[in-house]
């Protein structure tokens, strides 16, 4: 049985990947770690994967998208970082991986996701919403349920699929839905990867719902899933011991909707500050400070919003032009 | 703009502390300036705090149409963020800024070896003079204390317990030498090689000066050669090298060996085991997901190794203040195999009559001690500030003011030092202190605070997950105290008035601290007793 986690990146998250493969090491020694590298190299840098948590690197050409370079033009690193990841799944269960962990680079895990393993053992795919329970005040509603409504219900930091013909029918459609139309355009009914996925269990009955509430805990669901770490020091959410937390957005403006949540509790900013501290000793030092290799034209010269666009709309008309980003 | 600076300074009056301001920023109170005037010139501007609770960073960085219009964020507060409902400080501020201070001290914890001797007299001893000093005419022995500073120039129980143990020992003729590390650091030190690690000596109270370990260790050498006996009694660790004091021990012959657990330092760095300096852990396995996400939970296995080794290596008796102590050592140290004495540090000695007259109208309450975090002066704040216009309650605080004590609480300042033992006592019943609030948030092995309160005859209110607080209160003012869960509750106690009453029904007497005789009560009292026994045996025999 082979059982990997991949995650999604650009250099500008790397010290996110590694926090995150560092406890998916720790807790999961038995898994690969694959990252789907969506940048390049600057110059004078080259990855050492020798050094790394990571066993597998894969890159934007390596995933067998027609015109991967035209196709990638028309995305922002949000989207593009995004859109890998249907295809990246489709390429790891075609390598013969029997079931495939997705996790977002920015979470960590605390604790082994033997509930998922489980579940893969009686269906396709799992997925974890971003609330279980319903939220109480009307501020919450709004911040949580109403912010699903808009988003997605399923946070897409997480999906799990197996390697077998309802999964591997899953993954296809989750794919070429994102090669196509993986945007942040939510007035038009898409975000990214995320959105999709409310068709998911409709489409494949047999995805599973994970409703642990250690799992994917963040601040769109710690309002019913308080953190608190026991003087037995086990850290739980809600009643479930913490599996893995998503730290999205560790800035002050992210702290401000913790803190909104936090109940009065400490606990949640214990672990912030540890990922913080993490993220400081994993940074990644020979790249420029906001490199992004698809952010800029070959010449240097940022690639702005007009410029996808217009590319798109010149895709969608059938142009094809073979590297955008020379010109 | 004189004008809209006088309005500007009339509007934040009301929310400006001007107290607190002089005591937290020494340097605007040695300008001699206008507090007010220079938060408003410049204060805001520089980041300062204007009262206990507005954080002037937190409203600037938060709101940006306040620091987009150049305001200063306390008057745009009091004209109109406040009447928008605005926050004045994050979430929990006081507890997260420590929780971001714990890590930074961790990351820049220094090369100790590398610091500059700081405690000690400034001359480095010879193994001779050592040896004269321990061995003047006339002694019986020699006891040698450890502890973390330096117990005559620092302010505190454990070190007003060395100095009591001190006139014990040289009342009955031995000598008493006390050794500290010169580089005081968190933590434990580095491992040293011998020769490296530096220690300040003090002898019978007098400072000798430093001495590294191979030189002590040549003297206590020669010494136990020339038959002298020699006891040891380990207060506390922090600072040290428990490989160089525990090769000390075993190279002086020592027949007597204590080991004091005023804290829990052998189980962690974080010696109240107070997870990230802000929560109270209860010393988990050093694998835990509280461990891990601790600041001192990197450190904590290699820690306690080190501690371990060190028990197993010098084998002492374990020394603690009270019952409740001993059992948490042992559960979080995992050292369980240990002899174990219980001491109290001091004793309450209570006059028989009770404490007559009519309760106040307004009770007096009062938080006692500095304005630390993990001796719950935070609780205590957020009391004080939630009744501070109730006028049934009064509140007080009584101790040393640093780090600001803001208008709604008196400040009373008081110094227990060793030659005015009972400074807070007197204190307390001199201002007819009704109400102690005792809410450390860590275990306390034994606290001297809550003990002066009942001594003084203060009605105690305790929090009950605190050590053995709750047992003394048990024992020494079961109709003078109370015992509660949550922070809740206290407010709820208040708020309801019930305090009054019970507080009016207490039977409350005033009564005397009585220090113990530390170590020597241990090392001398049975040898003492054995030799009255003798004595007694032959007169009977005769």
């Amino acid at each position: 049985m082979r059982v990997a986690c991949f995650t999604s990146a650009s250099y500008s998250y790397f010290d996110r990947v590694r926090v995150l493969f560092e406890t998916v090491r720790e807790f999961h020694p038995e898994w690969e770690n694959w990252l789907c590298l969506v940048d390049e190299d600057p110059p004078d840098f080259a990855l050492d994967i020798d050094h790394e948590d990571v066993d597998r690197v894969v890159r934007l050409g390596d995933l067998g998208i027609d015109e991967s370079l035209a196709w990638a033009f028309q995305h922002d690193v949000v989207e593009l970082c995004t859109a890998v990841k249907g295809p990246m799944l489709c390429h790891m269960l075609a390598q013969g991986i029997d079931k495939v962990i997705y996790l977002d680079p920015d979470t960590a895990l605390f604790g082994r996701l033997e509930e998922v393993l489980d579940l893969l053992d009686r269906h396709s795919a799992v997925l974890t919403p971003h609330q279980i329970d319903p939220d109480k005040t009307r501020a919450a509603i709004l911040d949580n349920e109403i912010g699903s409504l808009k988003y997605g219900i399923y946070n897409l930091g997480f999906v799990a699929v197996r390697n077998e013909p309802r999964g591997l029918a899953f993954a296809q459609w989750w794919r070429d839905r994102l090669l196509e139309f993986c945007f942040d355009d939510v007035p038009n009914g898409l975000f990214t990867d995320q959105k999709w996925c409310n068709h998911a269990p409709v489409f494949f009955p047999e995805i599973a719902t994970l409703r642990h509430r250690g799992y994917n805990v963040a601040s769109w669901n710690l309002s019913q899933r308080p953190i608190r770490i026991g003087v037995d020091g086990a850290i739980t959410a809600g009643a479930d011991p913490l599996k893995f937390f998503h730290f999205t957005k560790v800035t002050h403006v992210g702290e401000l909707m913790l803190e909104r949540y936090a109940g009065g509790r400490i606990e949640v900013f214990e672990l912030i500050e540890w990922y913080k501290r993490r993220l400081a000793s994993k940074a990644l030092r020979g790249v420029p400070a906001r490199w992004w290799h698809y952010g800029t034209y070959l010449n240097g010269s940022p690639i702005s919003k007009e410029d996808r666009l217009a590319h798109r709309q010149r895709w969608l008309a059938g142009q094809r032009i073979g590297n955008p980003f020379a010109i | 703009m004189r004008r809209r600076s006088t309005r500007e300074a009339e509007a934040i009056k009301p929310f400006f502390d001007s107290s607190y301001y002089l005591s937290v920023y020494a340097d605007v109170a040695a300008a001699g300036c206008d507090p007010l005037a220079h938060y408003c010139a410049s204060g805001w501007r520089e980041g300062r705090n204007p009262n206990s609770e507005f954080d002037t960073q937190y409203y600037l960085r938060t709101y940006h149409d306040v620091a987009a219009a150049g305001m200063n964020p306390l008057f745009h507060y009091a004209i109109a963020g406040r009447a928008e409902g605005r926050r004045v400080a994050p979430v929990m501020s006081v507890a997260r800024r420590r929780l971001r201070q714990a890590w930074e001290d961790e990351a820049n914890r220094p090369d100790d070896s590398q610091l500059p001797p700081r405690l000690g007299k400034d001359h480095i001893l010879t193994v001779e003079e050592i040896e004269a000093a321990l061995s003047r005419e006339g002694l019986s022995g020699v006891v040698i204390a450890v502890s973390h500073d330096d117990y005559a120039v620092s302010v505190g129980g454990v070190q007003n317990i060395l100095g009591d143990e001190c006139l014990e020992f040289r009342a009955r003729g031995l000598t008493y030498l006390h050794l500290c590390p010169a580089r005081p650091v968190r933590g434990l030190a580095q491992a040293a090689v011998p020769g490296d690690f530096l220690f300040a000596l003090r002898c019978n109270g007098e400072a000798l000066g430093r001495a590294d370990d191979l030189t002590l260790q040549q003297a206590l050498v020669r010494l136990a050669g020339l038959g002298m006996p020699i006891a040891w009694t380990v207060h506390h660790l922090m600072g040290h090298a428990p490989e160089t004091v525990g090769r000390l021990v075993q190279e002086s012959r020592a027949q007597e060996r204590l080991l004091w657990a005023h804290d829990f330092f052998a189980a962690c760095p974080s010696y109240t085991l107070l997870r990230n300096d802000v929560a109270y852990c209860g010393g988990p396995a050093p694998d835990s997901g509280a461990c891990r996400v601790c600041a001192y939970g990197s450190q904590r296995r290699a820690h306690m190794a080190r501690m371990r080794t060190f028990v197993e290596t010098v084998r002492p008796t374990l020394v603690t203040p009270s019952d409740a102590a001993a059992d948490l050592w042992q559960r979080a140290t995992g050292v369980m195999r240990i002899r174990a004495e219980v001491l109290a540090p001091a004793t309450i000695v209570f006059s028989e009559r009770p404490r007559m007259g009519a309760p106040r109208a307004r009770l007096r309450v009062a938080f006692v001690g500095s304005l630390v975090f993990h001796k719950g002066w935070q609780t205590y704040l957020r009391l004080a500030d939630g009744f501070r216009h109730d006028e049934r309650y009064e509140f007080f605080q009584l101790g040393s003011s640093a780090g600001g004590v803001p208008a709604f609480v008196r400040h009373v300042p008081v110094q227990v030092t060793a030659s005015s033992r009972d400074a807070m006592v007197h204190a307390l019943a001199q201002n007819d202190i009704d109400v102690v609030i005792s809410w450390s948030v860590w275990p306390e092995t034994f606290c001297f605070t809550a003990h002066e309160a009942m001594a003084s005859g203060a009605f105690l209110v305790a929090r009950r997950e605190q050590g053995h607080v709750p047992v003394a209160a048990q024992q020494y003012a079961p109709f003078a105290s109370r015992g509660l869960e949550s922070e809740e509750e206290l407010h709820d106690f208040f708020h309801t008035g019930a305090i009054q009453a019970e507080v009016g029904r207490a039977q409350r007497r005033r009564g005397i601290l009585l220090p113990s005789m530390g170590s020597a009560e241990l090392l001398m009292l049975p040898v003492e007793a054995e030799a009255e026994a003798e004595v007694e045996a032959e007169g009977v025999a005769a």
